[in-house]
C-alpha cells in the first residue's frame, strides 16, 4: 500500500461527494426524516385510544369509575349509549378499540357490598395495543375500586371490619433508566443506528458498482492503484460523512428530543467507527457482487430488513423464537443499538459494553475484509 | 380503441421481456416477500413471554419462598423466568444494566409476619424502564399476578377465621369464588383475536407492505431506466400516447405484485392459519385499488426523477417508509400527535390497513368499509391522472 497514492485518490473521492449536490442533500434529508418519522410519529405510548361506553346505569359511582378511566390519558371517549346492542358496530367500524360496558343495577350492587361485574370489550385486532388498553383500564378500575371503598368505610365504618384483616401485597414499581417510561427515549438512541446503517450501507452499496456500469473500473485496473487503496479510499469519504450525520443526530436527540446522554460521548463514537465498519464492509460486499446500480439499491434494502427487524430497534429480541435470536448474533445493529442505549439510558461505557464492542470489531473486519478479496479476485 | 389496447399490450410485452431477462432482480423481489412473511410472522411480535427477574428475599421465610414460586408458575409459569437470587444493593445495577434481569424484586424482612398478621406489606419492584412498553407490560403482569395472590391470601385468611366468624360475614360470593380485595370485577372479552397473536395483527397489513415495495423498487425506475438508457428516444418517434405507456408498463407488475399478494395469503393461511373471514371478492377489489393507486404513484416519481437512484431514494422515502411506520401497520395512528393524524389519513395506505383488517380479522365488507374504499378509489384515480399528464408534459418535451 501506498500511502500517496492512497491520499490522492482519497481527495479525489472527497471532492467528488461535495460537488454530487444531490447525494448531499440525500445526507441530509434522509437522516431528518428517520429522526422525526422514529422520534415523533413511531410511539409505544398508549394514548387516544377510542374508548365506547355502554352504561346501562346512570349512577354517580359509574359516572365515576369512566372519569377515572379517562384520567388515564390514555383513552378518547368516542362513543357513548345506554343500550348494550350498540357496542358490537362500533367494533366492526372501528369506532371504538375498546368497549366498557356498565350493567343495570351497577351502583346498588356496590353500595349494597357487592362486587358488580363490569364487562370490557376490545377489539384485538392490534393485539399490543389491545393487551396495553387492558392494562391502563384494569389499573384505574383498581385504583378507582380502592378509593371507593375507602370513601364508603368512611360512611359505614361497620363495614369496614370485615375488610380490616385483609393482608394484601402491594408492589411498588421504580423504573430505572427511564423513569416517566417515554417510548423516545427508546427508540431515538437506536435511530442513531439506523441512521448509520442506512446512509453507509446505500453509499458504499454503489461505490463499485457505478464504476462498473461507467466502464471507468477497467481504466482503473491499468493504473498503479491497488485493490485495497481503491476501496479505502472509496469508503472514507462516505463513512467520514455518515459520522458526521450521526454526530448530528446525537445533538438532535439530546437537544431536540430531550433523550439523557448519562454515558461516555467519545466511547459512543469510537464504537460508531467500530459499527461504520460492518456496514461499510457489507456495502462493499453488495456492490462487489451487483451487476448494476439499481440491483446495489435492491439488495442492500434488502439486506436492510433484517438488519433493522432483527436488531432490537423496534421489537424485543427477548421475544423471538430462539432460532431468530441466534440470527440476531449476526446482526451488527444489534451490538450497536445495544451501545447507544448503555450509554444514552444507562450510563454504561466500555466497562460494560466492551462485549459489543468486540463483536462490532470482529464482525467489522471480517465483511471488510470479504469485500477486498472477493473485489481483487474480480479485478486482477 | 383497437388500436389503444394493441399498443398498450406492445408495451406491457416489452417491459415483461426487460423483467424476465434479468432474473437476479427478479428473485430479490420474489424472496423479498418471503422474507418480510418470516420476519413479521415468526420474528417480531410485542407478545412477551419469559420476563426474566431477579429476587432479593430479606425475608427468607417459608411465605415469601411461597410467593415467588408462585409468581413464577403463574400464567402456566410462561410469564416469568426467575434468573436468580441476589443480596447485595450494588448487584442491583448490573443485573439491570445488562439486562440480565428486566427486574428486581426485594421482599422486605418481616414479610411473613406482616402477612399472618393480616397487615399490608409492600414489595418492591424496580424495572428496567429503558424499554418502556416492556416495563410497563411486565408491570401490568406483576400488578395482575400479585393481585390474584392477594385474593388467595385474602381467601387463607378468612378461611381460617371463619371458625370465629359467621358465615354472613364473609365476602359476597360471586360465581362461587369471592375476592373481598377487589369490589368491582372486570371480565374481559377481545373480539377478533381473542389470543392476542400479533401474527395476526402485522400478517394483513403486511400485503399492504409488500405492494408498495412493488411499486416503490420496480415501477419508480422504469421511465427513468428508459430516459437513462436511451430507449425514450425511439418511444417518443412510436405511436404510443402517455395513457397506453402508463396503463402498458403498469400492467405486467399488477400481475407480479397479483401473484406476491396470492402467495402471501395462502403463505399466511396454510403456515398461519390465518385466512380472511370476509370475502375473497372484497379482499382483490380493495387490494386491485391500493395496487393501482401505488403503481400510479411510482410511475409518477419515475417520470419526475432525474436518475434511477434517486427515483428509488425517493420512492423510498415516499411509500415505503410511511406505509410502514405513519399507516398504522405496526403502530397505531391513535399515538401519533393530532396534526400527523389528519395528515396520515389522506394517504391511501391507511385506508387500505384499515380495510384489509377489516376484512380479514372482522369478517366485514364494502357496506362497512366503503368511504375507505372511496378515498382510495379517489386517490387511485388522481395519482393515475397524474402520472399520465406528468409522462405527457415529458413525452411533449422530449419531442420538440
Amino acid at each position: 500500500m501506498n500511502l500517496r497514492r492512497l491520499i490522492s485518490i482519497i481527495r479525489k473521492e472527497f471532492r467528488q461527494l461535495l460537488r454530487d449536490q444531490e447525494s448531499l442533500r440525500l445526507f441530509i434529508v434522509a437522516p431528518v426524516f428517520q429522526l422525526l418519522m422514529f422520534g415523533v410519529a413511531v410511539s409505544t405510548d398508549l394514548r387516544g385510544v377510542s374508548l365506547g361506553v355502554v352504561m346501562e346505569d346512570p349512577s354517580p359511582a359509574a359516572r365515576g369509575l369512566v372519569r377515572s378511566i379517562l384520567a388515564t390519558g390514555a383513552f378518547v371517549l368516542t362513543e357513548s349509549s345506554a343500550r348494550p346492542d350498540a357496542a358490537a358496530g362500533w367494533l366492526d367500524t372501528g369506532a371504538a378499540q375498546v368497549v366498557v360496558h356498565i350493567p343495570r343495577g351497577f351502583g346498588k350492587a356496590l353500595s349494597r357490598g357487592e362486587a358488580p361485574t363490569v364487562q370490557v370489550l376490545s377489539d384485538g385486532s392490534d393485539s399490543n395495543t389491545a393487551a396495553l388498553a387492558y392494562q391502563y383500564l384494569s389499573g384505574a378500575a383498581l385504583s378507582w375500586a380502592n378509593r371507593e371503598r375507602a370513601e364508603r368505610f368512611g360512611s359505614h365504618p361497620e363495614q369496614a371490619v370485615r375488610f380490616a384483616g385483609a393482608p394484601r401485597v402491594e408492589v411498588e414499581p421504580r423504573f430505572w433508566y427511564n423513569p416517566e417510561l417515554r417510548s423516545r427515549n427508546f427508540t431515538v438512541p437506536g435511530v442513531i443506528a439506523i441512521v448509520l446503517l442506512m446512509l453507509a450501507l446505500v453509499q458504499t452499496s454503489l461505490v463499485v458498482v457505478k464504476e462498473r456500469e461507467l466502464g471507468t473500473l477497467e481504466q482503473l485496473s491499468v493504473t498503479p492503484i491497488r485493490g485495497v487503496e481503491l476501496l479505502i479510499a472509496k469508503t472514507l469519504p462516505s463513512s467520514a460523512a455518515a459520522l458526521l450525520v450521526a454526530g448530528l443526530t446525537v445533538i438532535v436527540a439530546v437537544v431536540g428530543f430531550r433523550v439523557p446522554l448519562r454515558g461516555s460521548a467519545p466511547f459512543l463514537l469510537f464504537s460508531a467507527l467500530l459499527f461504520m465498519l460492518s456496514t461499510t464492509g457489507l456495502g462493499l460486499l453488495v456492490s462487489v457482487l451487483s451487476r448494476s446500480q439499481i440491483q446495489a439499491q435492491l439488495t442492500s434494502n434488502f439486506i436492510a430488513l433484517p438488519l433493522v427487524l432483527l436488531s432490537g430497534f423496534l421489537f424485543p429480541i427477548a421475544n423471538m423464537p430462539a432460532w431468530a435470536q441466534w440470527f440476531t448474533y449476526l446482526m451488527p445493529t444489534r451490538y450497536y443499538i445495544e451501545i447507544t442505549r448503555g450509554v444514552f439510558l444507562k450510563g454504561l461505557g466500555f466497562a460494560a459494553l466492551w462485549p459489543q464492542a468486540a463483536a462490532l470489531a470482529v464482525l467489522g473486519t471480517t465483511l471488510y475484509l470479504a469485500g477486498i478479496l472477493l473485489f481483487r479476485k474480480q479485478v486482477v | 380503441m383497437k388500436e389503444f389496447f394493441d399498443r398498450l399490450v406492445a408495451v406491457a410485452e416489452a417491459e415483461v421481456r426487460y423483467l424476465t431477462r434479468e432474473p437476479r432482480t427478479l428473485l430479490i423481489l420474489l424472496t423479498q416477500p418471503l422474507m418480510m412473511l418470516v420476519l413479521y410472522g415468526y420474528c417480531v411480535s410485542f407478545n412477551l413471554r419469559h420476563l426474566p427477574f431477579a429476587v432479593w428475599d430479606q425475608d427468607r421465610s417459608e411465605t415469601s419462598r411461597q410467593f415467588i414460586g408462585r409468581l413464577r408458575s403463574s400464567g402456566g409459569g410462561e410469564t416469568f423466568t426467575l434468573v436468580g437470587h441476589f443480596n447485595d444493593p450494588r448487584l442491583a445495577e448490573d443485573l439491570l444494566g445488562s439486562g440480565t434481569a428486566l427486574f428486581l424484586l426485594i421482599i422486605p424482612p418481616g414479610f411473613e409476619e406482616r402477612v399472618s398478621s393480616g397487615q399490608p406489606v409492600r414489595v418492591q419492584a424496580l424495572f428496567d424502564g429503558a424499554d418502556p412498553n416492556t416495563a410497563g407490560v411486565a408491570f401490568g403482569y406483576l400488578r395482575d399476578a400479585v393481585a390474584a395472590q392477594n385474593a388467595r391470601l385474602t381467601l387463607g385468611g378468612f378461611e381460617r377465621r371463619a371458625s370465629a366468624a359467621t358465615a354472613a360475614e364473609r365476602g359476597p360470593a360471586i360465581g362461587g369464588v369471592s375476592f373481598p380485595t377487589d369490589s368491582i370485577q372486570l371480565r374481559w372479552r377481545v373480539f377478533f383475536n381473542p389470543s392476542l397473536d400479533s401474527t395476526l395483527f402485522f400478517i394483513p397489513g403486511l400485503i399492504g407492505v409488500l405492494m408498495t415495495f412493488i411499486a416503490a423498487s420496480m415501477t419508480a425506475t422504469i421511465l427513468v431506466r428508459e430516459k437513462e438508457l436511451g430507449p425514450m428516444e425511439s418511444l417518443l418517434t412510436s405511436p404510443v400516447g402517455p395513457a397506453e405507456l402508463v396503463l402498458g408498463k403498469m400492467a405486467p407488475y399488477v400481475v407480479v405484485a397479483g401473484a406476491i399478494v396470492l402467495v402471501t395469503v395462502l403463505v399466511a393461511g396454510f403456515t398461519f392459519g390465518i385466512w380472511p373471514r370476509g370475502s375473497a371478492l372484497d379482499l382483490v377489489s380493495f387490494s386491485f385499488l391500493f395496487l393501482l393507486g401505488m403503481l400510479a404513484m411510482g410511475m409518477l416519481i419515475s417520470a419526475s426523477a432525474p436518475s434511477q437512484q434517486l427515483a428509488l431514494v425517493a420512492a423510498t422515502f415516499a411509500t415505503l417508509l410511511p406505509n410502514m411506520f405513519l399507516t398504522g401497520f405496526a403502530y397505531p395512528r391513535s399515538n401519533m400527535p393530532e396534526p400527523l393524524q389528519w395528515a396520515t389519513l389522506l394517504m391511501p395506505g391507511t385506508h387500505f390497513i384499515t380495510a384489509i383488517r377489516g376484512i380479514f380479522l372482522k369478517g366485514v365488507g364494502w357496506s362497512v368499509l366503503w368511504p375507505q374504499g372511496l378515498w382510495m378509489l379517489l386517490t387511485t384515480l388522481l395519482l393515475l391522472a397524474g402520472a399520465i399528464r406528468r409522462v405527457g408534459q415529458q413525452m411533449q418535451r422530449g419531442l420538440e
